[in-house]
This record gives structure tokens, C-alpha cells and sequence, in this order.
């Protein structure tokens, strides 16, 4: 049983390892947030794995609560990505500059 | 011994699936794999032992918010070229080694954890609940809240403007 809960845990380190790189190399901005999706589901079997060692329910809750402020997450997320969209016409993350300060927006977008 | 085959099995297919979520350009096909990432996922959150968890991972995570990307997606009709960033696009070798190189510090870190034992046993629904209604209504109260202003939030924002 031990086997399967390092198992779980070294599965969850790969795919939040995968959801970093998607991350990091991705720009379209959906991509991103499916990415971070990526990782919550990561964090969530390394929760699983390790309340399986004691057998205790607090750990299920945690996921529960997990998925549920995901779930928040993803909604306002989409909703800033559509409103993004209506306003600039593409949501390539790479052309974004409203946060940027003044010269130095020219500079890395050349 | 068949828990630890089935567990291997969709450890493999949920880890190939999460690779083809960042290979894909299409962000059609990458939602779609991740999709199936989140089921396999499920699957394994059975292995472990919380069958409710598992059932609301598929119902929740893969049933509804995937959906809803899906649906975003498409609402916004976007093409597939050019999905990787222009800085990494000539260095994704670099990209994944950046990656493996994070992965080897931490399993370096895991692996000095001492014998993890465990037991067999299944969290089941009425544990669940009744520790929820008790111990964490606190939270239990406060997530729903949360929930309430997702929705608010996500409706006023994406409200076209009044001409």
C-alpha cells in the first residue's frame, strides 16, 4: 500500500511539473488556465495520497473545497478572458501591454 | 496486486495525456486531453480509496468546468497556430529541461521522506458529510459564498456594454 501512495505522490509531482511547463510556454491565455488546471489536479492526488495514510476524511474535504474554489476560479477567469477578447480581439498573452510601463513595452514586444 | 496494475495503467495514461494538454497547438485537442487527463485522474483517485471524490472530480472537474472551457473556447473561435510563445518556441528543449530539472530537485526532496504505511480502508460518504456538517461548516458556509460571487463577478464582467 505504501508503493501506491509514493506512487501518487511522484504522478502528482509529474503532472504539476507539466502544468508549470505549460505555464511557462504557452500564450494563449486559455491554454495557460487550463495549465493551472493542470497543477490544481496535481495538488489534488498529492492531497489524496497522503490522507490515505492516516484514512482520515479531512483530506477528501480539502479536494472538495479544492475543486470548488477551481471550479470559482475558472468561471471568473473566463469571464476576464471574454471581456479581454470583446475589447482587444485576440488573447494572445505575449501582445498584452495594458500593465506594462511606458518604453519598456516597446522594447520587449519590439 | 490488481489495484497496483490498474493504478499504473492510468498513471501512464493520465501522464500522456497531460503531456499531449501542452503538445497540442489546437486548444480544442488540448482541452480535450485534458479532459480525459481529469477522468483517468478520477479513476485514480478510486484506487486510492475516496470513491465520493472520485465521482466528483468526474462529475465536477472533467462534467462541468471542462464544459465550460470548451464552450469559451469555441465562443471565442481560436485558431491553433502559433499557440507557444515566441521566446520559447526556438528553445522548448531548454523549456523541458527547465522542467526535469525542477522534477529531479523534488523527488530528491520526496525521496528523503521516511516508509509511508497506510490502510485499507474506504472514506465513504457519510464520513464525509457528517465531518463537512460538523467540523468544517465554517468552510463548508464560506465556499458557497465564494461560489455566489464567482457568479456574480463572472456575469458582470462578461455583460456586453450598453450601447
Amino acid at each position: 500500500m505504501s508503493s501506491l501512495i509514493l506512487s501518487g505522490l511522484i504522478l502528482s509531482l509529474a503532472l504539476f511539473t507539466i502544468g508549470v511547463i505549460g505555464v511557462v510556454i504557452k500564450r494563449d491565455a486559455l491554454s495557460v488556465l487550463m495549465s493551472i488546471e493542470l497543477m490544481l489536479n496535481a495538488a489534488n492526488l498529492t492531497i489524496l495520497s497522503a490522507a490515505k495514510k492516516w484514512g482520515e476524511v479531512d483530506g477528501a474535504i480539502l479536494i472538495l473545497f479544492v475543486i470548488t474554489v477551481a471550479a470559482a476560479e475558472a468561471g471568473v477567469g473566463l469571464a476576464i478572458f471574454i471581456h479581454l477578447f470583446r475589447f482587444k480581439g485576440n488573447i494572445n498573452l505575449d501582445k498584452q501591454t495594458l500593465l506594462c510601463e511606458g518604453e519598456s513595452a516597446e522594447r520587449i514586444y519590439e | 496486486m490488481i489495484t497496483v496494475a490498474v493504478f499504473y495503467i492510468l498513471a501512464i495514461i493520465s501522464l500522456i495525456t497531460a503531456i499531449l494538454v501542452i503538445v497540442f497547438k489546437n486548444p480544442v485537442y488540448s482541452a480535450m486531453s485534458l479532459v480525459f487527463t481529469m477522468i483517468t485522474l478520477g479513476g485514480i483517485f478510486l484506487v486510492l480509496g475516496s470513491p465520493f471524490v472520485a465521482a466528483i472530480q468526474v462529475l465536477v472537474y472533467a462534467g462541468a468546468i471542462m464544459v465550460l472551457f470548451l464552450f469559451v473556447i469555441m465562443l471565442l473561435n481560436l485558431r491553433a497556430p502559433d499557440s507557444i510563445s515566441k521566446e520559447f518556441r526556438d528553445r522548448k528543449i531548454l523549456a523541458v529541461f527547465f522542467g526535469l530539472f525542477f522534477l529531479g530537485i523534488i523527488i530528491f526532496a520526496i525521496s528523503l521522506v521516511q516508509a509511508i504505511s497506510s490502510q485499507a480502508r474506504n472514506i465513504s460518504l457519510r464520513e464525509i458529510f457528517l465531518t463537512l456538517m460538523t467540523k468544517y461548516l465554517l468552510p463548508f458556509e464560506l465556499v458557497s459564498v465564494l461560489l455566489l460571487i464567482a457568479i456574480v463577478g463572472a456575469v458582470l464582467i462578461a455583460l456586453p456594454e450598453k450601447k
